[in-house]
């Protein structure tokens, strides 16, 4: 077998630059690297009248008139390759085999080596990267496919038939042959497909095409004749190849929610990534936040003024997140809170945790559905009314008053487009001086605030109770804290509105104004990559490349059948990325991010089974810089976050290097010690709370530590301390502990030597001994 | 042309600012350092002085903290905020009764018979204003130049250019810190650090935050060091066993504070270290410390504060000569419930930054630490309904022994949402949007200068300082407003 130089195009340099009618050519629209599915492209376009290469068309028309079936079939046979020991199982590709149309002349150009990929992108702004064609096979079993330079027009011929390879050789001087290059499907493998070959009538390019459209709309062009079957194709791989270890495993788990167990690496093992993780999208989801609120008697009017305290939005929140069977849902939920922040804090209304349940279920229930319906949903969920103030919205008057533009400018800023126009991969307009775009100006805030104007809470279907227990207040029946905001039409400002491009009719009706607004908002370019940027940041690391960025936004702006905003699709291709999956990200010095502090408590408590004893979960506010964890769930300090997606830590090497690590705001001095000392006592001892028999707060009391780890897988290895180190570095940080940490834990637990036989209470020093170190070290904190 | 330098605030800024230094014709060794840099400027000085920055983090509306209160101006403002008849509440317009106690009787009265007072609640700061150890400075916010009306609606943004994202939060924070919008590292509080650090016994007490990370105290080479409200908190992991065993408290020590090859890694243990090691100088400093001054409890501004002014009661024994500290109050951004909102959050600063005045009188050194006040922005004069929506210039104070009390500074905006051509519909932008009369950097470099920066420092600490003052060719824009003694 031939063995091609890696880089056979460069050699053949000068072959493309003396065919190439170049002058003037302007680039497509598609710039390399957009990844542009071939079958959006018509082939041919742009071809300009070139040498008819009669003799080629008509010998290759030949050869292959029978179908190209035969050909690979002749290729199996004489490159004697192990035929008859071929599994019957469906045929998965191994590599993609990626596609390049020559801009000046329409030739087409296939690698299956992506090193040659990457250096066509660099070095030949002449050829338009059109993504992935079709699928190798392994060398080991499919058919080669042999290539050929056109030196005349700056193209590629390919055959997989050695009868036609030789042929070619010995006929066609101006084809220099180039050897063998990727491997195919053998013709009789499952699950294949065919790759049909075209032949341009006018230049002699080839185009190899796996979809029966693209080929029968080349024909309908009439630039192009159709010559069968060149070769097959395996189906698809999965997007980052099989998952070879428990490693690995939780790697991605430790992503794609808070924990990983023994079960769930196995899973994820046997289904793959993308398996697993639609099984995910489609698991039960547990009992929603207001129903828990109401099971646990918190929607009742007595003593204890439910109605007016934010704690049960703590205990609902850490419920949520310790218990639920949906990690991944839940998962996503939480990284969507802190983008589409509300915070109890700012939330006045009566049954603020109720409002806030709701809220927080609006995010569970869309985070696999629709970014549209999500900001919508969003936009008039009481918790968002109060937080932002389109609550009690009012229209212009004649005496000065003005909508309030609260929330027209931080739907905006924060929840779709952003302050600057960006490219499809999150990078930065810039101007012809080089200075950022704004997106929108003061007018563009003042004018969307009026569509915003009109809502207020419903208690159309609530009862007034009056509260014997507060000074005879009374307070509304709790419905209306799961219902949308009510529109008032006669509170909304008839105003034309024109912002962003967009312009709703003075007088349109509110709801139609809404849809209108909430449409151009979710349709702007920017939302895509700037959304899908901050998810990236939330699940996977701080500094995306922008090819990562640009992968996730198509995917957000098409989940591959049309859908803009399928959030589904846009955190499978987060997950599945490359740049997540690869083992790059292991080595690289700025790979990752900094855990955020509530998300190493869940992941503990997740990871050694703990529980509520009562069942009460009255784990409070974690918020406390010097004793807690400087971060709750759904107590954000304001609308942007506990972190800002830009922020740059200063006085570090990040700094230096302008690279942003968000979760690096709420670390200082003050909170790596109140995390360290707080997960040093709870590791131990658990939670301690006042009284949990019953569902209220209680002032003293003593501690009852209601919430522990059982560290029931732990138990039966503690006397190893090697094995139990290694399960620990497993568990929580995906085996991306270094040998030399391992050893100093290791050798600090041997210190206090124990055995099989050893009491709980000696192992469970050991234990918690060993989460502390694991959670305390530089390797777990920053996940990769 | 005129451009925002925020090139100004990185490394290379440093090495202008030394070679600044050195035309002055300060000595300076071969290998550039910084403690000789300071050394070699004004902050050589053996006294002690502090700076504290008092953020109010959302947007404090100005109309209703420093209210209008002669007739005409507040009937204008009454009407404009839905006041009921006879100067009584109404609206978002406080009643003009309610002002009376808290009337500030400059020691010059202010042209055109203006008359302030303080919001109802803000009865410490009102007395300390009266009796001449606070001053209120006024229409003050973010201008990259002087600007009129018509420059602010000219297209020309090379002639004219604005502070970058007015009107949103998280940029306008930090443009009043660092003349920058987000994703700034560098701040004018760090730059005065930078200049600070060398003569404090341990630089890293020279910047200071009782609250949250922020742009405003991280210099070129300052660091930020951020204390809890009760001092530094202990790793109770590196002072004692583990879950019985030494051994494992040695291994946390190692593994929390060794360097990594991984930036993020070794950037997170880097604050560990500095965090047990300023640990045990701040506790046994403030273990020395006592102070009778009475802070109002539960007022987190109060906590804060109280804790810095312990800080500097422990100056001797941590070696300090000059601070800048960082506090902050959120829970400005009233666009509704400003009425039933504000009472609570200005009665909390007025109280607390009474009783830290206070505690710096006790120490003796109220002419050495100067308070004052900041905030995203100001907002809007008009209502939307039940609050104001977001601004620019705003009304802000000074508090402290060595400011020129009893006395305003900058120039009152007219009472004003109207869009003429009348002189009193120039100084806002709509709605009652201040165009800010004093730039952002004209108050910090009021500060500065007495804190001990030189003419010839002040554009490495304010990068667009030189577009105001005589120097710029603006002395209607002064680069000292006179505040301070």
């Amino acid at each position: 077998m031939t063995t091609m130089p890696d880089h056979a195009l460069l050699e053949r340099d000068s072959a493309p630059s003396a065919a190439a009618p170049g002058e003037g050519t302007a680039p497509s629209a598609n710039t390399p690297g957009e990844g542009t599915a071939p079958s959006a492209n018509t082939p041919g376009q742009g071809t300009a009248p070139w040498l008819a290469l009669g003799a080629l068309g008509a010998m290759a028309l030949a050869a292959c008139a029978d179908g190209s079936a035969d050909g690979a079939a002749d290729g199996a046979a004489t490159g004697g390759q192990p035929s008859g020991v071929r599994t019957k199982a469906a045929e998965v590709g191994t590599a993609p085999v990626f596609r390049f149309a020559k801009i000046s002349n329409g030739a087409y150009f296939y690698t299956g080596n992506a090193g040659e990929k990457d250096l066509v992108l660099r070095d030949y702004p002449d050829f338009r990267y059109e993504g992935v064609a079709f699928y190798q096979s392994p060398a080991q079993t499919g058919v080669p496919v042999f290539r050929f330079a056109n030196l005349t027009n700056g193209g590629y011929f390919y055959t997989a038939s050695v009868t036609e390879r030789d042929f070619v050789i010995q006929s066609r001087p101006d084809l220099r042959f180039e050897g063998s290059t990727f491997s195919v499907a053998q013709p009789d493998a499952q699950g294949v497909s065919p790759v049909y070959r075209l032949a341009n009538l006018g230049n002699g390019a080839y185009l190899f095409t796996s979809s029966a459209p693209e080929r029968d709309a080349a024909v309908a062009t009439g630039l192009w004749r159709s010559e069968g079957i060149a070769f097959y194709t395996a189906s698809a791989p999965p997007p980052s190849g099989s998952v070879d270890t428990d490693e690995q495993a939780a790697r991605f788990l430790l992503q794609a929610q808070f924990s990983a167990s023994d079960t769930e690496i196995a899973a994820v093992r046997a289904k793959g990534y993308a398996g697993w993780l639609d099984e995910q999208f489609n698991a039960a989801t547990g009992i929603r936040a207001w129903d828990w609120l109401q099971s646990r008697g918190y929607s009742v009017l007595d003593t204890h003024n439910y109605y007016n305290q934010e704690y049960p939005t703590d205990y609902f929140a850490w419920h949520q997140l310790l218990a639920s069977p949906d990690g991944v849902r839940k998962r996503l939920a939480l990284a969507l809170s802190e983008f589409f922040v509300v915070s109890v804090d700012g939330v006045g209304t009566a049954w603020r945790s109720q409002v806030m349940a709701t809220y927080w279920d609006i995010l569970v229930a869309n985070a696999a559905g629709s970014f549209r319906k999500l900001l919508e949903d969003i936009t008039l969920c009481v918790a968002m009314g109060e937080y932002l103030n389109t609550r009690g919205n009012q229209r212009e008057n004649s005496s000065g008053r003005l909508p309030d533009e609260n929330y027209a400018r931080e739907v905006m800023q924060l929840f779709t487009i952003g302050l600057y126009q960006l490219n499809s991969d999150g990078t930065e307009k810039r101007d012809a001086a080089g200075n950022r775009i704004e997106t929108y100006t003061q007018s563009d805030v003042s004018n969307l605030a009026r569509v915003f104007t009109g809502y207020d809470i419903d208690f159309s279907t609530d009862t007034q109770q009056v509260n014997a227990f507060d000074d005879g207040r009374t307070v509304f029946t709790t419905n209306f804290t799961r219902l949308p905001m009510r529109f008032i039409p006669n509170r909304h400002s008839n105003l034309e509105v024109r912002f962003l491009g967009t312009s709703i009719a003075a007088s349109t009706p509110g709801a139609t104004a809404l849809k209108t607004a909430l449409d151009a908002l979710f349709n702007h370019p920017n939302v895509g990559p700037f959304f899908g940027r901050q998810m990236i940041q939330r699940l996977v690391t701080s500094n995306p490349s922008p090819a990562y960025v640009g992968r996730v936004a198509a995917v957000f702006n098409d989940n591959g059948a049309g859908v803009r905003g399928d959030l589904k699709a846009v955190f499978r291709a987060i997950l599945l990325d490359e740049e997540a999956r690869s083992s790059k990200g292991l080595t690289e010095p700025g790979f990752g991010k900094v855990r955020e502090p509530m998300i190493r408590l869940v992941q503990w408590a997740r990871s050694f089974g703990l529980t509520s004893a009562s069942g009460s979960w009255k784990l409070g506010d974690t918020s406390n810089p010097s004793t807690r964890l400087a971060q709750s769930p759904l107590r954000s300090p304001s609308v942007f976050n506990f972190f800002r997606p830009g922020y740059v830590p200063p006085s570090t090497a990040l700094a230096v290097a302008g690279a942003p690590a968000p979760e690096f705001q709420i670390v200082s001095e003050t909170t790596v010690s109140g995390y360290l000392n707080w997960i040093q006592d709870i590791s131990r001892r658990g939670i301690a709370v006042k009284n949990p028999a019953v569902p209220y707060q209680v002032g003293g009391g003593p501690d009852v530590f209601d919430m522990q780890a059982t560290y029931a897988n732990e138990l039966p290895i503690a006397h190893d301390a090697g094995a139990l180190v290694r399960r620990l570095g497993l568990l929580l940080c995906a085996g991306q502990l270094s040998s030399a940490t391992q050893t100093l834990i290791v050798d600090a637990l041997e210190a206090s030597p124990i055995t099989s036989t050893s009491s709980n209470t000696v192992k469970l020093d050991r234990i918690a001994s060993a989460v502390l170190l694991v959670m305390a070290s530089a390797e777990y904190l920053v996940q990769k | 042309m005129h451009l925002i330098r925020p090139q100004l605030h990185d490394r290379r800024a440093f090495l202008r600012r030394s070679s600044q230094l050195a035309m002055t014709g300060a000595a300076l060794p071969i290998a550039l350092n910084l403690s000789a840099i300071g050394q070699a400027a004004a902050f050589s000085a053996t006294d002690y002085k502090a700076l504290v920055c008092v953020f109010l983090y959302g947007g404090s509306d100005y109309a209703n903290s420093v209210v209008t209160y002669d007739s005409p101006s507040y009937d204008l403002y009454s009407t404009i905020r839905g006041g009921g008849a006879g100067q009584a509440a109404g609206g978002i317009a406080l009643g003009r009764a309610d002002l009376a106690a808290t009337l500030l009787t400059p020691g010059a009265a202010l042209p055109g018979g203006r008359q302030y007072a303080l919001h109802p609640s803000m009865t410490g700061l009102a007395g300390l204003f009266n009796s001449g150890k606070a001053a209120v400075l006024l229409n003050v916010g973010p201008l990259v130049v002087p600007l009129t009306k018509a420059q602010y609606n000219s297209p020309d943004r090379k002639l004219y250019p604005l502070p970058p994202k007015l009107f949103s939060h998280n940029d306008q924070q930090s443009v009043w810190q660092s003349s920058s919008p987000e994703g700034s590292t560098v701040g004018w509080g760090g730059n005065l650090g930078d200049l600070a650090m060398a003569s404090n016994g341990n630089s890293l007490f020279t910047c200071i935050s009782a609250t949250g990370n922020s742009v405003f105290l991280v210099g070129d080479s300052a660091l930020q060091y951020q204390v809890g409200t009760t001092g530094a908190v202990p790793i109770n992991g590196v002072k004692a066993a583990v879950n019985g065993s030494v051994a494992v408290k040695n291994a946390l020590t190692t593994l929390i504070q060794q360097s990594r090859p991984h930036t993020l890694e070794n950037e997170y243990n880097r604050v560990t270290q500095r965090s047990i090691a300023a640990e045990a100088q701040i506790t046994s400093a403030l273990a020395g410390v006592s102070l009778a001054t009475v802070f109002p409890s539960g007022n987190s501004l109060a906590d804060q504060l109280k804790i810095v002014a312990r800080l500097i009661a422990a100056r001797n024994t941590l070696g300090s000569r000059r601070q800048v500290f960082l506090v902050s109050l959120g829970g400005f951004d009233l666009h509704d419930n400003l009425i039933a909102q504000q009472p609570g959050l200005l009665s909390g600063v007025s109280a607390a930054m009474t009783a830290f005045y206070n505690a710096t009188l006790e120490m003796g050194l109220a002419d050495k630490v100067t308070s004052f006040t900041t905030s995203d922005f100001g907002r809007t004069l008009s209502s939307n309904g039940d609050g104001s929506d977001h601004g620019w210039g705003g009304h802000h104070l000074i508090v402290g022994g060595a400011v020129k009390g009893k006395a305003f500074y900058g120039t009152p905006p007219p009472v004003s949402i109207s869009d003429t051509s009348s002189p009193n519909d120039q100084w806002h932008v709509g709605q009652g949007r201040l165009l800010p009369s004093t730039a952002v950097d004209q108050y910090a470099a009021t500060l500065a200068r007495w804190f001990g920066v030189s003419d010839t420092e002040m554009a490495g600490v304010l990068p667009n300082i030189g577009h105001f003052g005589a120097a710029g060719g603006r002395a209607d824009y002064p680069t000292d407003l006179g505040f301070l003694a």
